[in-house]
């Protein structure tokens, strides 16, 4: 395993040099700030800024906020910088002439950086000549007696038939003693010669050196001290350099064919048992992005998923954190594996500009757009349209930025309409209320109250939006039964995209059954509508994130979890065993990182985090594409509505059937009370604490409930709380 | 010559002389006994005036003998790995059956 530096493909040297410093030249890497790969610092100025390999602009001012006009990139362009080299990614060569050699400014910026690095490590280095010298003299007394024990042994002959002598011994038998030592005598002669023949011409050489005054004053010196530190390599144990470091930089692992066959077949793997059945694909192991890109062969028989499965155990044969192995089965067939081994762990990059963070970029709902990274630093896209998301983690996981990430695609289209719920009650999202046809939060019994709301008016949005999809299809503008964005961008079609997100839902589903109901029902109808739901949840189990829901979403988006069992639940049942987990993340640490299914195939993302000022102008840039108007309508609140008043309303003398009563109440308050069920209704009155009985009404004998009882329940409530008006609900 | 340097001097000559017999037992384990010089057998006379051979009993008719400090070493080493070697006892090879 060969080890490096650091350092970022050819760049030139006085930068892998500064590299290594890390007290005295500052290195950042990606700098949000600026759209360069790196920006060079000594003592605080900006000597270089690097965007790629092609152009490294010396900064004149030490001022790196300038330096976005001196890159000379467009200002309408999209800036989706990677980490890959752009020549190796797209198939650029590299400059013959390397760019820091091109101008005369980048030229002096380097000659600088060299010179101060040097006198940086000549101080460094000469305050602890002392101790280096300590060890040195140490280390080479050690290593002249390991010299002499060695010859001596060899020039004794001791190896030959060392075990056999000492064993004659041991078992007291001196002739078969004698007749092996008498081997050994015969061979160890010659070399007892020659061992003082070299000694005696040594001897006879250096006399004549310091007779004739060759080897005298600094010749003499520099040869003992030259001797010295022979003799010091030689006794220097293998794990403790004489030297001290001067920075303990990161590293990163070079990938070799080796390592790759080695880790493979140590895997255990059934079929994959000897080195040289795994084949490497053209072009062999190569930079990919900040990374390794190895695309094996597996042999015959073997798929790439049983490689997946020990992601964890490939990881401990290439002696590597697991965030930084990263199998993936490879395109052309199942038995084929494209390893990727980054220069770092994933949780220790950088993360590449947001390609939406960018001045004057809009998205639309049915475009993809970026939302996060993979491993590799790709951008991963998704579009809004069609698509329904459900994020799960543990808390620290970055569920909410994760959403965050997500809501900035359906923000920055102007046509959006965005709906969020956040029943953490902190004000995650509070930045984004003024965007916001409604905006909840809270935990308490009113904000939910809403979000039950909110349930409500997607299962009627789905109805609406069904009925006018229908007629658009009857126009013949809606080939497909879908809704197309011309029909979205059409004013008064009533078919405009809604982002609607629920952060921490389980709190929504365990408050009311009808409003996860609802929304698993919304979810199955309105994917084609237009309407894109996004569940964020840290408790992923079945009471409290219904299994219909699971379901029926399209992306699932597994960050941080404790364990297999929150995985299938997230992911679905297997998803670990088929190496999709997001157990390998750590909270905080790898906050954002998850496993999201529901695109072409699986992917690790991890969500664009950008930070609060990035975030703030990202907001901006929203309000401002939208003119400062809020797209769509608040909900009305329909739960003002007193159940049990109504429920007086449509009742008989003595009482009513709940299957009447229910289509009664859905015909006369459709808004308060839509698809209301027999079931339904009996359960929302028994919750309000009407009892369910036999009832004979126009002779037919079937559950209802009795008006005396509504009436002795309304007193009874009046008395208690006489200001109340809520009704329904206890 | 103070006490102090004699008693130094002393451990240090004593220190070097352990050394070098250590070198000797390990690269010469064998020596000649001094009983029968090296002969393997002694001569006995018995009441009559005859003399008659017989083995060494010191080195058993070899001549030679294991040095003291080899011996001691030996000795060391078996004490040592009798106080540290578990022996596990010896498992049946074949199951039992009963002897009719």
């Amino acid at each position: 395993m060969t080890e490096y530096q650091s350092n970022t493909i050819g760049l030139d040297h006085a930068n892998d040099i500064a590299d290594d410093t890390g007290e005295f030249g500052e290195v950042i890497p990606f700098d949000r700030g600026t759209d360069a790969e790196r920006v060079d610092m000594v003592d605080g100025t900006v000597v270089a800024v690097v965007d790629d390999l092609d152009r490294t602009v010396v900064a004149t001012d030490g001022n790196a906020d300038g330096d976005e006009e001196a890159s000379g990139e467009p200002d309408d362009l999209p800036s989706s910088m990677t980490w890959a080299a752009p020549d190796r990614a797209s198939g650029e060569r590299a400059p013959v002439i390397p760019p820091w050699l091109r101008s005369g400014q980048a030229r002096k910026a380097a000659a600088r950086q060299a010179v101060s690095t040097a006198r940086y490590y000549t101080a460094f280095h000469a305050v602890r000549t002392p101790l280096y010298a300590t060890k040195t003299l140490g280390y080479s007394l050690v290593g002249v007696g390991r010299v002499t024990g060695k010859v001596t042994r060899w020039a004794r002959a001791e190896e030959g038939n060392y075990e056999l002598r000492q064993q004659a011994a041991a078992s007291n038998d001196a002739y078969t003693w004698q007749a092996l030592n008498k081997v050994r005598a015969r061979e160890a002669r010659g070399r007892l010669w020659a061992l003082s023949l070299a000694v005696c011409t040594l001897l006879i050489l250096a006399t004549i050196l310091l007779t004739t005054g060759l080897l005298a004053g600094p010749v003499l010196g520099v040869s003992l001290v030259g001797l010295m530190l022979l003799f010091a390599h030689l006794g220097r144990p293998a794990d403790k350099p004489i030297l001290g470091r001067v920075a303990t930089g990161r590293k990163f692992t070079k990938l070799t064919g080796d390592l790759v066959r080695n880790a493979l077949v140590a895997l255990a793997v059934r079929g994959i048992t000897a080195p040289e059945q795994v084949e490497f694909c053209h072009p062999g192991i190569h930079r990919d992005g900040p990374g390794w890109l190895a695309r094996v062969n597996l042999p015959e028989g073997v798929t790439a998923v049983k490689v997946l499965e020990k992601r964890d155990a490939l990881a401990a044969a290439l002696r590597l954190p697991v965030d930084q192995v990263w199998p993936a089965a490879g395109p052309d067939h199942p038995g084929q594996l494209d390893l990727w081994v980054g220069y770092h762990p994933a949780s220790k990059t950088g993360q590449p500009l947001w390609s939406l963070a960018g001045d004057a970029v809009s998205t639309s709902f049915f475009e993809s757009a970026e939302f996060g990274t993979d491993e590799r630093g790709r951008p991963v896209e998704t579009t809004m349209f069609q698509r329904s998301y459900l994020l799960g983690g543990q808390p620290g996981s970055g569920k909410s930025y994760a959403a965050r990430a997500l809501v900035g695609i359906a923000m920055l289209d102007p046509t959006c309409e965005l709906k969020i719920c956040e029943f953490k009650g902190t004000g995650d999202f509070l930045d984004l209320e003024d965007l916001c046809s409604t905006y909840v939060c809270g935990v308490d019994d009113e904000a939910l109250d809403q979000g039950v709301a909110l349930g409500r008016w997607l299962v009627t949005e789905a109805e609406k939006r069904g009925r006018r999809i229908l007629a658009a299809r009857k126009r013949g503008e809606a080939p497909q039964g879908k809704v197309t964005p011309e029909l979205a961008a059409k004013p008064g079609s009533g078919l405009h995209p809604v982002c609607v997100l629920i952060d921490e839902a389980h709190e929504l589903f365990l408050y009311s059954a009808d409003a996860a109901g609802n929304i698993e029902r919304a979810i199955k109808r309105l994917r084609a509508l237009g309407v894109s739901v996004i569940l964020a949840t840290q408790i992923p189990d079945k009471s409290s994130l219904p299994p219909g829901i699971t379901r029926c979403v399209t992306n699932r988006w597994c960050l941080s979890v404790a364990g297999q069992v929150e995985n299938d639940m997230i992911l679905g049942t297997g998803a670990y065993k088929r190496g999709l987990t997001g157990t390998v993340y750590r909270p905080v640490f790898d906050a954002g990182w998850g496993c999201m299914t529901g695109g072409a195939a699986p992917v690790a993302v991890r969500s664009q985090f950008p930070d609060e000022e990035t975030w703030a102008g990202m907001v901006a840039r929203s309000a401002s594409l939208r003119g400062g108007k809020v797209v769509g309508a608040p909900i009305e609140t329909a739960p003002a509505r007193d159940l049990l008043a109504d429920l007086t309303e449509v009742a008989a003398s003595n009482g009513q059937h709940w299957d009447t009563a229910a289509e009664a109440l859905a015909e006369t308050w459709p808004e308060a009370y839509p698809h209301l069920t027999a079931a339904a209704l009996s359960d929302m009155a028994r919750t309000a604490g009407l009892a369910s009985v036999n009832v004979k009404i126009t002779g037919e004998v079937r559950r209802g409930y009795r008006r005396t009882d509504l009436v002795k329940l309304r007193t009874t409530r009046d008395e208690a709380t006489p200001v109340e008006t809520e009704g329904g609900e206890d | 010559m103070t006490p102090l340097t004699l008693a130094t001097a002393t451990v240090l000559v004593a220190l070097a002389a352990a050394g070098i017999y250590a070198a000797i037992c390990s690269t010469l384990p064998f020596t000649r006994c001094r009983r029968c010089e090296g002969t393997g057998y002694r001569t006995r006379t018995n009441a009559f005036g005859r003399t008659k051979l017989r083995p060494c009993r010191r080195c058993s008719g070899a001549g030679t003998h294991l040095r003291a400090g080899r011996r001691l070493y030996y000795l060391a080493r078996d004490i040592h790995a009798e106080a540290t070697t578990t022996v596990l006892p010896a498992r049946d090879s074949k199951p039992h059956k009963p002897g009719w």
